[in-house]
């Protein structure tokens, strides 16, 4: 839909106001991971319709090539910055004390991030900072064109629905990207950009310290509660519950058995998912070698994606699942491993 | 005339239909296979949550929820476990409850606060081989010698049996008087010499609560232990079961709705002839008239409770709790063993089990047939007629 | 010490279904919950007072009428007291995370003496886990985000696992607290009554807290729905097993489901 309303701006279709605050540009922060980039081709696209430049600040490292290339017309490094070493990247006190003061005298007319640790830690603090509105966790990002407010669409409920949030006439105003659906971003190697290093010596104090590295202990999974289920049946064979183990694990979800699994021994009656055992209602459900009969799939009613493995075409549950495939259980669990 | 449930009591079903839903519902099977009550550890859990204790006030240890938290309670627990609700409603609703309608300020400290923080679990000791329904034909004998009793007879299907600490037992100590002044109650430590667990009953329905026979062999009693008034026990007896009666009526709601939950839920799941069987009318009519049923229980059972709180009569409307709570039971119970077909059948799914155990509602805690005499002498009281049964 | 937590109370998702084909919510039963991370938030708060003397837990909530029953159910799971903010202003107003931020941290300053904020870290319904740093921002207070258990609280300084560092964190401190960071504990039953008997919930208007209608104007505001694409069951993938589990990862890694 934004490349549509893209086409239209490219076209001569709708022409937005001028600018008549002092806010200026479409700025994105980074650390400069691929999500970055990405938002920084979604800021190219809606610069385009603004009649309005891309500023990136980039937080750590120096690597500005890829960033001008998807169309920032500048960058701003904060890497050597400040002088006191600390490293903005992972550290949101430092980051914020640090970026701050320059964003408000800089004064963006739009500030976009990925989903990542900065816009989770660092923009909803920024923005209260900065006085801005903030959208998190956008899936469409587009502007109105009677005043040059953003308009958002985001996912609420764990995505069983969208929300469209429009934002007061009052800027900056700020929103952050779920970039995993967006497509690899356009990088044109001829574009030009500048670089700047941003002015040493402001404070990047922190009244946070990292002591040392942690594991947390592993706390079993209770099947109703889970968001990810991985459950074999009998076509995945007694051999295959081990790799359906290894896969929950490092897919961060519980393993579960249909009616068939249990009754050959493979998995204890806690792990049963059947009407004769447990429902459950994760946001991933994948059911590896289970045939789906009406008393499994009445157990699994309330899963948000069902991805179904069965060797036999015919098998009912391929026909329920949103995603199947017909093949082997225990090779698709391997290369499913190897993929991850 | 506010019907609503007041807030805390709605808080306090959540809070237990969370406890029986997270703790006692996972192990279900252990508590349907064991001999000696519920697992210790699930018995301890229910103490520190203070299940053994909502209806007493809290300086004696208990919850202050009242009849009505109480009906709660059962109400929920029966749902996930009537074998556990049973353990629990004998326990708070004739053992620890004839303590506190009649005993000392003495008796209830040293036995109602240790039973009502589940330190100890009680039992209640009326029925014998030859006085069922006849309770007036106890034979238990209590002889007095110097400064206590000594107690010989035998009880049985006594829940709780084997598994309490304190019993609550009803004797002849008159035997001339009989029922009018001749049957005292007394309050016995199981760990007494004299106090033995003779026989465990193998049981249709709720396996997983331990019913037993006790024989009573020279068990000597103090007389501190008399609790009410000598020659007076018939009566503590039987104002003790007229308050627990209304129970059972929460217990079979309980296990009613529970029914009727799964019913629905499958009717609207399970497909047939082009389509949920909700969209068929012999399930809807099945429904209605569960639903229908399960409501008027419903307000029977809290108005009764609120009977009972607010310190009015009672007698009538909790025998109706009893008498209607089983058949409506009964009746639920088979019409969802009927939506779910063959599938209900099954051992694996509840039904099978909460068949058998809705069945005992009918028959303990004075059969229907008492009921129906308690309700009917109490309306024709009213009009001068006295009722012998 | 004071540590408060942050109650928000949604409507629960299990009685409403969306059909994406009519683009409508349909709400079945209108019950609410308390948002499940918050009942995280409430249990490390729980902890920190087992076993250390002179803690009080308050629990904190925004919002209409309604929101008194989430707070008697804080109460009954752990918290010593509660604040209702409320005000018949705020209804009309449909406050934003910016203002909700600025109210809360006014109340936070009118308790006194709080040293530790606790927050879900994400909230069920809206998934923007925006308030949590706005809050820290309007108190001017540290974040400590994605905390699974609090390991140390010293006179200035509280340190805190998260899933792969231990950090320490000046005090006063906020901390944000995911849904599976621990397991929220049952109600005490004699806690539910005391609940409604003997504890008490304050109530704080726009006025006890120093705003007025004008001051809390929102930056952002929700003016209609989207539905998701409708679901397409039995939909194959092609290919030989390798094309087919990479198309399988990519789908599900756009979806953020893996």
């Amino acid at each position: 839909m934004e490349d549509f309303e893209y086409l239209q701006a490219l076209l001569g279709g709708e022409e937005l106001p001028e600018v008549t605050t002092a806010f200026r540009d479409i700025w994105v922060l980074t650390d400069g991971a691929p999500e970055g980039l990405k938002v920084v081709d979604r800021a190219r696209n809606l610069a385009e319709t603004l009649g309005a430049r891309v500023q990136v600040v980039l937080i750590r490292g120096e690597e500005t090539a890829d960033l001008i290339a998807a169309g920032a017309d500048r960058v701003h490094l904060a890497a050597g910055y400040p002088e006191s070493g600390a490293d903005l990247a992972g550290d949101t006190e430092a980051a914020l004390n640090a970026l701050a003061p320059f964003l408000e005298e800089a004064a963006p007319e739009f500030i976009l991030c990925a989903d990542d640790w900065l816009g989770q830690e660092l923009a909803p603090r920024l923005a209260q900072r900065l006085g801005a509105g903030l959208a998190t966790r956008c899936l469409e990002l587009t502007i109105n064109e009677n005043d040059r407010t953003l308009v958002a669409v985001r996912p609420v409920y764990q995505g069983d629905y969208y929300e469209v949030v429009n934002f007061a006439p009052h800027w900056p105003q700020m929103a952050t990207l779920i970039t995993a659906p967006l497509s690899q971003p356009y990088l044109d190697p001829h574009r030009e950009g500048e670089t700047e290093v941003l002015k040493p010596g402001l404070s990047a104090a922190s009244r946070v310290r990292v002591l040392g590295e942690t594991v947390l202990p592993e706390t079993p999974l209770s099947l109703s509660r889970a968001a990810i289920v991985v459950t074999g049946g009998a076509a995945l064979g007694v051999a295959g519950f081990e790799k359906l183990a290894d896969l929950a694990r490092r897919l961060g979800g519980a393993m579960a058995g249909a009616r068939e699994a249990f009754e050959l021994g493979w998995v204890e009656k806690d792990q049963l998912v059947d009407v004769t055992g447990h429902k459950v209602a994760p946001r991933l459900y994948m059911a590896f070698g289970v045939a789906g009969d009406v008393m499994h799939t009445a157990a699994i009613k309330e899963a948000k994606f069902v991805v179904a493995v069965h060797p036999d075409p015919g098998a009912p549950i391929l026909a329920q699942a949103d995603l199947g495939i017909v093949g082997d259980p225990c090779e698709v669990i391997d290369q499913l491993i190897a993929a991850l | 005339m506010d019907f609503a449930f007041p807030k805390e009591q709605q808080l306090l079903r959540k809070a237990f239909r969370e406890f029986a839903e997270q703790e006692i519902a996972p192990r279900i099977d252990a508590i349907e296979h064991s001999k000696n009550g519920p697992p210790a550890d699930l018995m301890q859990k229910a103490a520190e949550y203070g299940v053994f204790g909502v209806p007493f006030p809290q300086e004696y240890g208990g919850m202050g929820a009242g009849e009505a938290g109480y009906c709660i309670l059962i109400e929920e627990l029966n749902r996930i476990s009537p074998s556990f609700a049973t353990v629990v409603g004998a326990h708070i609703g004739i053992g620890a409850m004839s303590i506190y309608l009649d005993g000392t300020e003495e008796q209830k400290q040293k036995y109602l606060v240790p039973m009502a923080r589940g330190e100890k679990i009680g039992a209640f000791a009326l029925t014998e081989p030859g006085a069922g329904s006849d309770a007036a034909a106890t034979r238990t004998r209590a002889v007095r010698e110097g400064d206590s009793y000594i107690l010989d007879g035998t009880k049985h299907y006594i829940t709780n049996g084997s598994i309490c600490d304190v019993s609550v037992v009803l004797a002849l100590t008159d035997p001339a008087l009989g029922q009018r002044g001749g049957m005292t109650a007394f309050i016995v430590e199981s760990e007494w010499e004299g106090f033995k667990v003779s026989k465990l009953e193998d049981k249709m329905g709720i396996r997983g609560s331990p019913t037993c026979e006790i024989v009573l062999d020279g068990l000597r009693v103090p007389q501190e232990n008399v609790l009410g008034s000598v020659g007076l026990g018939f009566v503590t007896f039987m104002k003790t079961l007229d308050v627990g009666r209304t129970t059972i009526g929460a217990a079979s709601l309980g296990g009613a709705q529970y029914m009727l939950d799964l019913a629905v839920e499958w009717a609207v799941t399970r497909e047939a002839f082009g389509g949920p069987i909700a969209q068929k009318q012999s399930i809807q009519w099945m429904v209605a008239d569960m639903a229908t049923e399960i409501e008027a229980l419903r307000s029977l059972v809290y108005r009764t409770a609120w009977l009972i709180d607010t310190g009015q009569p009672f007698s009538r409307e909790a025998a109706m709790c009893k008498l209607f709570g089983s058949e409506v039971c009964a009746r639920v119970t088979d019409k969802a063993l009927q939506i779910f077909g063959a599938l209900g059948y099954s051992r694996h799914m509840p039904l099978e089990r909460a068949f058998r155990d809705a069945r005992i509602s009918e028959i303990f805690e004075g059969t229907n047939e008492i009921q129906r005499i308690v309700i009917a002498a109490n309306i024709f009281q009213e009009h001068g007629v006295r009722i012998h049964p | 010490m004071k540590i408060v937590v942050t109650i928000k109370q949604i409507l629960d998702p299990a009685g409403f279904t969306v059909n994406r084909r009519r683009e409508r919510v349909f709400v079945n039963r209108e019950e609410y919950i308390i948002n499940p991370a918050d009942l995280n938030a409430l249990e490390m708060a729980a902890c920190a007072k087992d076993g250390r003397q002179g803690v009080e837990v308050i629990a904190l909530g925004l919002g209409p009428a309604r929101v008194d029953d989430a707070l008697r159910e804080a109460i009954a799971r752990g918290a010593d007291r509660a604040i209702h903010l409320s005000d018949p202003a705020l209804a009309d107003l449909k406050t934003d995370a910016a203002g909700a931020a600025r109210l809360i941290a006014a109340a936070v300053q009118k308790i006194g003496g709080v040293r530790l904020v606790l927050c879900g870290a994400v909230a069920l319904d809206s998934g923007a886990g925006e308030l949590p740093g706005r809050l820290a921002e309007a108190l001017g207070w540290p974040m400590l985000a994605q905390v699974h258990s609090i390991d140390q609280i010293g006179e200035g300084q509280v340190r805190v696992s998260r899933r792969t560092e231990r950090v320490e964190s000046d005090l006063p401190a906020l901390l944000t607290v995911p849904h599976d960071a621990n397991q929220p504990r049952h109600m005490l039953g004699v806690r539910v009554v005391q609940a409604y008997r003997q504890k008490s919930v304050a109530a704080w208007g726009l006025s006890d807290l120093g705003f007025t209608p004008n001051d809390l104007e929102p930056l952002t505001s929700v003016a209609g729905r989207r539905f998701p694409p409708e679901r397409t069951p039995g939909t194959r993938l092609e290919g030989s097993i390798e094309e087919a589990v990479q198309s399988l990862v990519a789908q599900l890694r756009a979806k953020e489901l893996i």
